[in-house]
């Protein structure tokens, strides 16, 4: 059975604001912890999809505060499989940054202060896929639990 | 977000009371280390033990805390959460901070260097 067809464990929208944003995270990691996600596997799925979601504030809705955002999670053995939709701007190129580490073998005056968040997710999750359909961003993704 | 400067064995702390330095916070995060920082002489160890969660922009929030810093000052971090950990490993920030396992270790490191 693919992904796509198991039910929802956690559905929800809500809007591109600190504190909304914050509230879901409670309740998805309460949820996922409640159906036996370790505490290490929450704190993985908590930086994907705090990266992922602070990406569509950040560069697709450029800071708006009440723009929708929608969360679906299904579960599928030892995967938890998330798939975020945003009606914002499209991805440069329409496509995923490419997320390499970041050079930190470097003077202390040159280390970077960013660009560690697509590496982050990419590193964490996988079956990361993107898609524009129509005037939405859809992105995917799959975090292992249990491992 | 506050962030309370204390004097210990060597060095000075700075404990961060709240539970996340992420995106939202990230800003008033270093621009409070630039104002706490400004008059140390020496070691300052940010005491993470209250904070649960770091995200890309707090960790950029800090590194950009120590690249503010002053000749003669030093930062180094103690306490971080298996998830914070997980961060800095993961972007190899590991290996441009001192880690300590919390502010006691960090005090007897610097007792014993100083």
């Amino acid at each position: 059975m693919t992904v796509a067809k198991q039910p929802a464990i956690f559905h929800t929208h809500f809007t591109s604001d600190p504190v909304s944003i914050a509230s879901t995270m409670v309740a998805l990691l309460d949820c996922l912890g409640k159906t036996g996600v370790a505490a290490d596997d929450l704190g993985s799925m908590e930086i994907v999809m705090l990266e992922a979601i602070n990406n569509i504030v950040e560069h697709a809705y450029l800071y708006c505060p009440d723009k929708p955002i929608e969360l679906l999670v299904r579960k599928l053995g030892q995967d938890v499989a998330v798939e975020l939709t945003d009606s914002g701007a499209q991805m440069p190129g329409g496509i995923l940054p490419k997320g390499a580490p970041a050079n930190v073998d470097v003077p202390v005056d040159q280390l970077p202060e960013g660009g560690f968040g697509w590496y982050l997710i990419r590193t964490l999750s996988k079956d990361l896929h993107y898609c524009r359909e129509g005037n939405e961003n859809r992105l995917t993704f799959s975090v292992t639990t249990g491992d | 977000m506050q962030l309370i400067s204390s004097a210990i064995d060597g060095a000075v702390a700075i404990t961060v009371h709240s539970t996340r330095i992420d995106a939202p916070q990230a800003i008033q995060f270093k621009d409070q280390m630039r104002e706490l920082t400004a008059d140390v002489v020496g070691c300052i160890v940010l005491d993470l033990s209250q904070v649960d969660f770091v995200d890309s922009s707090g960790l950029g929030a800090i590194v950009a805390s120590m690249k503010q810093l002053s000749d003669g000052q030093e930062l180094e971090l103690a306490a971080l959460s298996p998830t914070v950990a997980k961060v800095f490993k993961l972007t190899r920030m590991d290996s441009v901070f001192t880690i300590h396992t919390d502010l006691d270790a960090a005090a007897g490191n610097i007792r014993k260097s100083g």
